[in-house]
């Protein structure tokens, strides 16, 4: 901001203080600083990044620094990424609570008043228990996943043991001498 | 003086990192090997290069091997029953039939702290629990049942034209059709229901076929209830509960 443009919002910040009938002088400078604060242009990404690469004689150090810690680090953030999600594998997804395209929003509820942990197993997560929660404390235990398209075996974990009869299921089949619930996610003209 | 000092240790601090994350990315095999290591199998080359066919067909997921390995490695048990879970996996790969199914099942076995034995061998009690190796058997007989009916190959004498499909579409069938008779065994119904069988095959496989992404797509379905029948599954009921 120029010189002029600073005395031009001074001025008009007094202005608007007597316009308004603020006579009281008492906070007079912190609402001019903050008024010429809001002014200020802010410096956009490009400028920073400007700044960065600009040739001055001890910049020179840092800006290696940047871009060298930058190329690591995206190289390491692509390498942890590719390992955890499997993208470059040919066996397509992982679990698939990873997100997936045209997923479908699936709510698992079980009534389990005075349980200490409730958490669904199934076929999308390799067996490995999400945890439902109870936020209102009305023993109502819920989640909900972001599911493909697909058939899903699960049984819900309430304080260790199994329950694999949940009234929402479309079917059940037997397992391991149990009985799992089974979802059909993504049917045509019906909810998941 | 100290810029170039700094310009050096930036370079070699980058070099470093850049060293060590491309280590850390090891090959799907390392990380396999490095994996069946914390197991002691003796058959690791025979597994190894089993998975890495499944690996390049898309049967089955480096992450999926990792889980179920390191599962595996957590779990109690004896090592050569842990091993025996893998090698059937590995022969079922190395007998180009799809995977999927076995290593679910030994998953949500090994989540309910099923024996190994149980998850390998299964039971012939009541309710029937069929493990690893009976599940193999049912993918293997309808693969045959599938090729027999001309679905994707094209056997002499093969009923009307030959259909063949992509091979993961083609899996999909078998899977289907295989946990489907899993499902009618393990549920203590008789093997000798071909039609009952029939029918609700037919329902599990327009259940597959109505998702908005199709696991079974319409024409796929269509040739199995033209081409299968009652006897058909039938008969591999009965040699699935003949199975020792």
């Amino acid at each position: 901001m120029r010189v002029d443009d600073l005395d031009r919002t001074i001025r008009e910040t007094l202005q608007h203080e007597v316009a308004a009938e603020s006579y009281c002088l008492e906070g007079l400078e912190d609402r001019i600083a903050t008024e010429v604060a809001g002014r200020l242009p802010r410096r956009g990404l490009f400028d920073r990044l400007r700044g960065l690469l600009a040739p001055t004689r001890g910049a020179r150090a840092g800006q290696l620094a940047v871009i060298g810690a930058t190329a690591a680090v995206f190289l390491f953030v692509g390498w942890f990424i590719a390992d955890r999600t499997s993208l470059l594998s040919p066996g397509g997804p992982g679990p698939a609570l990873a997100a997936a395209a045209g997923a479908d929003q699936v709510l698992f509820v079980m009534p389990a008043p005075g349980a200490h942990s409730v958490a669904v197993v199934g076929s999308f997560n390799d067996w490995e228990p999400t945890p439902l929660s109870d936020k209102n404390n009305d023993g109502i235990w819920r989640a909900q996943l972001s599911l493909p398209p697909g058939r899903y075996e699960y049984a819900f974990v309430v304080d260790g043991r199994w329950w694999g009869q949940d009234p929402l299921a479309d079917e059940y089949v037997r397992s391991f001498g149990e009985y799992n619930s089974v979802r059909y996610v993504g049917q045509v003209g019906g909810g998941a | 003086m100290k810029a170039r000092l700094a310009k050096g240790l930036v370079v070699v601090l980058a070099i470093g990192l850049t060293v060590a994350a491309g280590g850390i990315a090891q090959s799907d095999t390392d990380r396999v090997r490095s994996a069946l290591g914390s197991l002691a199998v003796k058959t690791q080359d025979e597994i190894l290069s089993a998975f890495q066919i499944g690996f390049s067909q898309g049967r089955l997921a480096p992450s999926e091997a990792y889980h179920l390995i390191d599962r595996l490695a957590a779990a109690d048990g004896d090592a050569a029953e842990k091993e025996a879970i893998l090698l059937t996996i590995a022969h079922a790969l190395q007998d180009d039939l799809p995977v999927s199914l076995l290593v679910e099942k030994a998953e949500e076995g090994l989540a309910r702290r099923v024996s190994l034995s149980m998850i390998l061998n299964g039971s012939a009690g009541q309710p029937r629990i069929l493990g690893l190796k009976q599940r193999e058997f049912l993918l293997g007989a309808v693969r045959d049942l599938l090729f027999s009916k001309g679905i994707f190959s094209v056997p002499e004498g093969g009923q009307g034209e030959p259909a063949a499909l992509p091979v993961l579409r083609f899996d999909h069938v078998v899977n289907a059709i295989s946990d489907f008779l899993a499902d009618y065994i393990e549920a203590g119904k008789s093997p000798l229901e071909g039609s009952a069988m029939m029918d609700e095959l037919s329902h599990r496989l327009n259940n597959l076929c109505a998702l908005q992404t199709p696991v079974i797509p319409q024409e796929d379905l269509q040739l199995v209830l033209d081409r299968v029948g009652p006897g058909d599954l039938t008969t591999i009921a009965l040699k699935l509960v003949e199975q020792p």
